[in-house]
């Protein structure tokens, strides 16, 4: 559900305060309902080529169907409701470019953290990616490895030795 | 299996011998810390314990056993409140209300009302198993896949009427919610489906996954973009409940009890319906139902009074029918079988002194949960006073490893990232939470009930009206989304447009 924040082109009246990224309440409606509205036609087509074997009583395409259809209905619903309405509007609350640097920076961590997991072995890529992360956001090098340190003796003690999860270990430990 | 003082009696005098208090101690001990761990259920713990307990005769080996399952209903809530990560599908109610909770700085009083209320519902509800037994586990017989799609149908229409004036945004959320848990192989047929021909999309989206993402990495995304120093936004931290607050919650956990119990009789829809219903009935007889969403202590109350007491009612079933209710009684009643066990009525015969001991030994070990559980409050609380830096990442890898454990797949840890931004999106365009979570949850049990019925009906829907129980359930169902669409419009207001309490 990626709506994101496309430049806007608020209507009329809308009471637009002056910072670069404004959304009103009733524009993230309209674009959201006209997603979601997307996005239960892509569930209806895909439907389309879903074989039902003869006698079946419930048959694997109706309830994608049906709820792909009440996800269309309602997402239109909401786009309609919300470009006819003419009222008090409430403001999306979206980051300063700095939360957007800090929201960038730990969706790019977490990322690179999951890529990583299965190589290092989850207690190692925990450790860099505490210690990366907590540095980043407190600027103290120090306290952010202690924390990585403890967080990858906890993992490899408590949930691969002592409770045996089948956590991935890298590939040093094959 | 009729009732006898004597049998009862019996049955404490046993279960307070000290090997049996020694294995009841270990398993409630064992059962919290798996509730407050990541990534290990009820369900695997009592399995990779089963091995070991072999040692044991099997009176210690099933009180053990029981304990670690009603004590992982203890220490489940403990991370939904402090670090709103719902371990299970039951706490998200729970997380709703606990995290606001502990964000002003009332983790403690949050912690304290569950252990207390999880305590009042267990044990009443022992009573109803205790005395009732075999009255009640006629009730459970008395449901059929009709029942059960009315009865899921409706905890859905009552969560969908929750989202309050955002209703047409639950009735999204709910739709989408049945969609994402229909993506993969349908289970009865094989086909897949949803996939836009996506191999790893063939293995379908499990729903830890969708609520891990949407409410634990969701809430960090929010809080990293202000720079927030803490989670807990007041100077003052209250470590314990007033006796104002317990005394707040009688309601909610008295109500909880006979929510969760009843529902717990039934097969199949276990704990997850059972916490957001007792949710539901809470926040529509409260006096000031706009407090719930915002930390109302009875919110907290209500779904882990209603957790416990579905826990204690699903005995009724194992031990009358040998029906397990959920995948962890299922485990245990593997339990039974190990030790040439065979629940059902003649168990009360053949065995009284065995299942007497297990129902005596249930109540002494709730007892000792609350006591293990009340210290450990300040414990875990502090958790909450960590600075956000370094919080922060500790919830992702916590997320990280309770998503990787539900299959050992790292695709459920990518589906978990994915819904961490859904979540946050759900955040800043005021999308209400629950209806999403509650229908991914329930998706496949659904599915599954209208199959059966429709064969049953041979094909007609009428099914769910010509049963009275099934009729009364769709009936209740129509209303509540009815009467919240009447309330839109007699009211005007622009529903998508106001502040959505999920």
């Amino acid at each position: 559900m990626r709506i994101g924040c496309a430049p806007l082109t608020p209507a009329s009246q809308d009471i637009v305060t002056g910072d670069s990224m404004t959304t009103t309440q009733r524009i993230a409606d309209i674009i959201s309902g006209i997603f979601l509205a997307a996005v239960g036609i892509a569930v209806i087509l895909s439907t389309w080529d879903l074989q039902s074997s003869f006698g079946e009583r419930l048959p694997p395409r109706t309830l994608p169907l049906v709820l792909g259809s009440t996800t269309v209905i309602s997402g239109a619903l909401l786009a309609m409701r919300s470009y006819s309405y003419r009222g008090e509007d409430l403001q999306v609350q979206w980051p300063d470019g700095e939360g957007w640097l800090r929201l960038l920076v730990t969706f790019a961590a977490l990322t690179v953290y999951l890529v990583l997991i299965e190589p290092l072995g989850a207690a190692v890529a925990s450790l860099v990616f505490c210690a990366t992360l907590i540095w980043y956001l407190d600027r103290k090098v120090i306290r952010s490895l202690c924390v990585g340190v403890v967080v990858a003796v906890v993992i490899h003690v408590v949930f691969v030795n002592i409770l045996q999860l089948p956590l991935p270990t890298g590939f040093w430990s094959r | 299996m009729n009732f006898s003082w004597d049998l009862l009696i019996q049955g404490f005098g046993s279960a307070l011998g000290p090997v049996n208090l020694f294995w009841a101690l270990v398993g409630c001990l064992v059962g919290t810390l798996v509730g407050v761990l990541p990534g290990i259920g009820p369900s695997s713990a009592i399995a990779i314990l089963l091995p070991l307990t072999t040692f044991l005769p099997p009176t210690p080996a099933i009180i053990m056993m029981a304990a670690i399952y009603y004590g992982a209903m203890y220490g489940g809530s403990t991370t939904a409140i402090v670090v709103n990560i719902p371990g299970e599908a039951s706490s998200v109610p729970t997380a709703m209300d606990g995290y606001e909770m502990a964000k002003q700085g009332r983790a403690g009083p949050a912690l304290a009302i569950s252990a207390i209320s999880s305590f009042v519902a267990g044990t009443l509800s022992l009573v109803g198993l205790t005395f009732f037994a075999p009255v009640l586990s006629n009730f459970a017989l008395a449901f059929g896949p009709p029942e059960y799609f009315a009865l899921m149908f409706m905890g859905l229409s009552l969560v969908i009427s929750l989202s309050g004036k955002a209703l047409l945004k639950g009735m999204i959320g709910a739709s989408v919610g049945l969609l994402i848990s229909l993506v993969g192989q349908n289970p009865l047929t094989g086909a897949s489906r949803l996939t836009f021909g996506s191999e790893d999309l063939m293995a379908g989206v499990n729903f830890i996954s969708v609520i891990i993402g949407l409410f634990a990495l969701g809430e960090v995304f929010v809080n990293v973009e202000q720079k927030i120093a803490l989670i807990v936004d007041k100077k003052k931290i209250e470590w314990m409940p007033t006796w104002a607050d317990i005394n707040q919650c009688w309601g909610a956990m008295l109500r909880s009890t006979g929510v969760g119990f009843f529902m717990g009789l039934l097969p199949g829809c276990a704990p997850a319906v059972t916490t957001f219903v007792a949710y539901d009935l809470e926040k529509r007889v409260s006096k000031h139902p706009e407090r719930f969403g915002h930390g109302a202590i009875e919110g907290v109350a209500a779904p882990e009074g209603a957790n416990n007491a579905t826990c204690s009612g699903g005995f009724v079933p194992l031990f009358a029918f040998g029906l397990p209710t959920g995948p962890a009684l299922a485990v245990l009643l593997g339990g039974f079988m190990m030790y040439g066990l065979q629940p059902g009525p003649l168990l009360f015969q053949q065995q009284p002194e065995f299942v007497w001991a297990v129902i005596a030994s249930m109540y002494i070990g709730n007892a000792m949960c609350l006591i293990l559980n009340l210290p450990l409050v300040g414990m875990w609380a502090r958790i909450a006073i960590i600075p956000f830096p370094i919080l922060g990442p500790l919830i992702v890898v916590f997320s990280v490893i309770g998503a990787y454990s539900i299959r050992f797949l790292m695709f459920d840890v990518w589906v978990a990232l994915v819904f961490g931004v859904v979540g946050y999106l759900m955040r800043k365009f005021r999308f209400p939470m629950a209806p999403l979570v509650l229908a991914s949850v329930l998706a496949q049990m659904l599915e599954t009930a209208l199959s059966q019925a429709l064969v049953i009906s041979r094909g007609s829907p009428f099914i769910f009206f010509t049963r009275p129980i099934a009729c009364a359930f769709m009936i209740l169902a129509f209303i509540s989304i009815i009467r919240g669409f009447w309330v839109q419009i007699k009211y005007h207001r622009p529903e998508a447009l106001e502040e959505s309490d999920d």
